[in-house]
């Protein structure tokens, strides 16, 4: 019988002190909301304080990007990476380190080191991508990175690279008609010599 | 080491020794070409083993020099090694070759955790009997491990079971008698391995299929490791899902992966893939097969080579 | 007057439903309410992991481990560099340790808060999710600060870490500690003791200690069964051994001991211990020390096998590597702890109505992921 009036009145305390709780967040509602409106509020630059600096970033996972101009064709970034999204080509320069301007083609990176490939193919399928971040480590010369970020000084962040047609999505950074002009360009020099 | 190479790239390398590097540099195949130039490379730290190993038999003579070279090698290191332990550091940063002198400082760094254990490991009167005092003094300082303690206790219930000599690591259990040991494993009041962790298949070259079991038991608190081993034609292997309620789902799974027949299973079929799946995927010659009910199975994206 | 024919009905809680934490099926064959026997059938998210590590390098396979259990990622990665830095014999530094600890400690904070808010969700209480997830996405904006991913961390590389700590999160996560701690007692007045909840949880789905050790079943459900097994006790690894914490185990504090209200308070027990965790390595983290100092140039380990196991927020993770001398495993298993959570269902859930099934199935804390790997 006890137990019966002991139990009502378990009820009704338990009940009315969980209510007051969700009672007190409906009156603090600005203070505790937590959501970003999205079209008119855009990360990194909250209208709120998320309580952390932006610039103390270590690393951002974004969007791959390769400087086309520092890429020597060494291959590691495509070893290292564990879907093997990336895919490159390279062929042997004519010359170690010098220029070939009807391709584009810069023989120094910026780093100093001479370049002994040209890479006709280098595509990278983002929509394979896992975003480990695996891929910019091995690089030496740094010129696969993710953009944004501690990167935003070579490259904005971007983060909204979605496409209608998945085939978009295969980005490709050799310059187009590498190849050929590659090979247009051994046929001239070979004919004058 | 040199028995890979191709002759040219000998030839090749030989020549360049002597001062003549256009040969290399004039090699069209760019793969010959680095190969050529890493070989060279690994020739120039010692030419004269380089060119005698090239020039005289090379068959027969490789396996002896390695084995010698290999053994002279060991007790270079453990002298460097104890020279250190004593404080002479000088002799080793003396050492001109790369490699030998990082092997030589690793393993000073190992022997600088237990000093008086290596010095008597490796000090020259005791390097005859060098097997011998590692395993007494691992003796003394372990008790007798309980795969051992396995093995001497199972001579009178189950005798010929445990298969393996060396017990150190696993045990290799005869799969006939393998219901009644789980049994006895379990309800031994020595033993009291009342929880499999952990049940796998192993594929060996294509020719056995392994099942192995990680045992632990939460009151003793020791572990185990056993092993059966079963031909790839026929294997079957009794259940114990009686004994450790888990071994239901692991050894489905390893029926799904491995193909392995447990027998005495009340259930067993697949649990990772459909039912209808042709083929044991985990096996080391597994091929995919080419459609499911009329789906094609791509094997690379299209546009992508 | 005819006679009511009475059969059993085979009832499917198929794959698309919201309460079953994933891809799940449940074949439920029912009596009228009351469920007579259960059958799961699991498989529908699985990816060839194992098969996929056999042509990957040991440093690759990190971020396929980190989605085999995606809302625990840290535990993941830290049962396998764990065990891979044991077969090559490394030993990382001091720093090293501790934040390892710190991020293992912090990511079984946020699974237990996904977890618990999944489970009233189950049970019909709106709320509480959602007060869990606004204090996990302060949890995710630490681990953002270090390695840049929010779910998916990639940051416990064998022999070391990815990244170093940031300038400012060892204040940050302090702040953290300090507004989170009366938050937990918030969500304590808020659910657990609620008498709907407690009708609804206690003395329902009993699991006796004899047949969670039987069948395999680690971490707070065993716990919450009266035995006190904890691998950060029990056989520490990494630093464990050097902080004081205590395992809570459970008491029957609103019905029979190893009910669902007994594993759903073990965790929140479990969330207050690994704050003081998290305070102990912060207060006794070394200030310098280089996180790439042990980092192998080549990984090579030397034939034979190991297997490891750590403790991660759903229990004993246990990972077996079976290496033959080259670069790539020749076999990896990965032994995970919801496989076997999941496998008692119908020894402790036939017998109850049908809507109890769902509460036991969410008190069980189980990731899809990690069962079919």
């Amino acid at each position: 019988m006890i137990k019966y009036f002991t139990d009502i009145w378990t009820s009704i305390t338990t009940i009315l002190g969980g209510m007051g709780i969700t009672f007190i967040h409906l009156i603090r509602a600005r203070q505790d909301n937590v959501t970003l409106q999205y079209p008119e509020e855009r990360w990194p630059r909250p209208e709120r304080n998320i309580g952390f600096d932006h610039d103390n970033y270590n690393v951002i996972r974004t969007r791959l990007h390769v400087d086309m101009d520092d890429c020597i064709g060494c291959l590691k970034c495509e070893r290292a990476c564990p879907v093997d999204c990336i895919k490159i080509v390279t062929e042997k320069a004519p010359e170690r380190g010098s220029d070939i301007k009807e391709i584009k083609h810069v023989g120094v990176t910026t780093n100093g080191t001479r370049k002994a490939m040209v890479v006709t193919r280098f595509d990278i399928d983002m929509s394979e991508c896992c975003y480990c971040n695996l891929c910019t480590y091995p690089c030496p010369e740094e010129c696969i990175f993710m953009t944004g970020g501690p990167n935003s000084s070579r490259h904005p962040l971007d983060y909204e690279f979605s496409e209608p047609d998945r085939d978009n999505l295969i980005y490709k950074f050799a310059k187009s008609g590498t190849k050929e002009g590659l090979d247009k360009y051994i046929g001239e020099k070979s004919a004058e010599s | 080491m040199s028995s890979g190479l191709d002759n040219k790239i000998i030839e090749l390398v030989l020549s360049a020794l002597d001062g003549n590097m256009d040969s290399i540099n004039a090699l069209e195949d760019r793969v010959v070409r680095s190969k050529a130039k890493a070989a060279l490379f690994k020739a120039k730290k010692d030419p004269g083993k380089f060119r005698a190993e090239n020039t005289g038999d090379r068959s027969g003579a490789d396996e002896v020099k390695e084995t010698v070279t290999s053994d002279d090698s060991q007790k270079l290191i453990a002298n460097f090694v104890l020279k250190g332990l004593d404080g002479d550091m000088d002799s080793i940063n003396a050492i001109e070759d790369r490699v030998t002198r990082s092997k030589v400082k690793a393993a000073l760094v190992k022997a600088k955790k237990s000093p008086d254990e290596y010095k008597k490991i490796h000090s020259p009167k005791a390097v005859s009997d060098v097997a011998s005092s590692s395993s007494e003094v691992k003796k003394i300082v372990h008790e007798e491990s309980i795969n051992l303690k396995i093995k001497n206790l199972s001579v009178a219930k189950f005798p010929g079971s445990v298969l393996n000599e060396n017990v150190d690591d696993f045990l290799m259990i005869n799969p006939s008698i393998w219901y009644d040991f789980a049994i006895w494993l379990k309800t031994d009041s020595n033993l009291l391995f009342d929880s499999l962790q952990c049940q796998t298949g192993f594929d060996i070259d294509g020719k056995i299929l392994e099942a192995r079991y990680n045992l632990h038991s939460m009151s003793k608190k020791h572990y185990t490791e056993v092993r059966i081993q079963v031909p790839i034609e026929n294997p079957k292997i009794p259940s114990v899902e009686s004994v450790w309620r888990i071994a239901d789902w692991f050894e489905r799974e390893t029926y799904d992966m491995f193909g392995i027949e447990f027998s005495n299973h009340r259930d067993l079929r697949r649990i990772l893939l459909p039912e209808d799946w042709e083929g044991w995927p985990l096996r080391k010659n597994y091929e995919v097969q080419e459609t499911y009910h009329g789906i094609v199975i791509p094997k690379m994206k299209e546009g992508w080579e | 007057m005819g006679i009511i024919r009475g059969e059993e009905m085979v009832l499917n809680i198929g794959p698309q439903h919201p309460a079953t934490h994933g891809v799940l099926r449940l074949q439920v064959r029912t009596d009228g309410e009351i469920v007579s026997s259960i059958t799961p059938y699991i498989g529908y998210l699985h990816r060839c992991f194992e098969k996929h590590c056999e042509s990957v390098t040991y440093e690759q396979v990190i971020p396929f481990t980190d989605r085999c259990d995606y809302l625990a990622s840290m535990t993941m990665n830290f049962g396998y560099v764990v065990a891979m830095e044991e077969m090559l014999e490394i030993k990382v530094n001091d720093r090293v340790q501790h934040i390892r600890v710190v991020m293992a400690e912090l990511q079984r904070i946020a699974s237990h808060l996904l977890g618990l808010g999944a489970f009233g969700l189950d049970i019909g209480a709106f709320t509480p999710f959602l007060h869990m997830l606004r204090d996990r996405e302060r949890i995710l904006d630490l681990f953002e600060m270090t390695c840049g991913a929010r779910l998916l961390y990639n940051y416990m590389w064998i022999g070391g870490l990815s990244h170093d700590l940031p300038v400012g999160f060892v204040e940050s996560t302090y702040k953290f500690l300090d507004y989170f701690e009366p938050k937990i007692d918030e969500f304590v007045n808020l659910l657990v003791h609620n008498k709907i909840f407690v009708e609804r949880t206690a003395d329902i789905g009993v699991m006796p200690q004899d047949v969670a050790i039987s069948y395999g079943v680690t971490g707070p459900n065993l716990r919450a069964s009266g035995l006190k097994w904890d691998l950060r006790r029990d056989d520490p690894y990494s630093i464990y051994n050097k902080f004081e914490f205590e395992v809570p185990v459970g008491e029957g504090g609103k019905g029979s001991v190893g009910d669902c209200w007994d594993r759903f308070y073990v965790r929140v027990l479990e969330m207050k211990e690994s704050i003081k965790i998290v305070r102990q390595a912060l207060a006794s983290m070394p200030k310098d020390g280089d996180v790439h100092q042990s980092l192998p140039k080549k990984i090579k380990p030397p034939i034979g096998s190991i297997y490891k196991r750590t403790e991660s927020p759903r229990g004993d993770l246990g990972y077996y590597i079976e290496s033959d001398g080259s670069n790539i495993p020749y076999r990896l298993k990965m032994r995970s702890p919801a496989f076997t959570a999941l496998s008692v269902i119908d020894e402790i859930a036939a017998g109850w109505l049908l809507s109890d099934v769902l509460a036991i199935l969410g008190s069980l804390d189980i990731v899809l992921g990690e069962i079919d790997r």
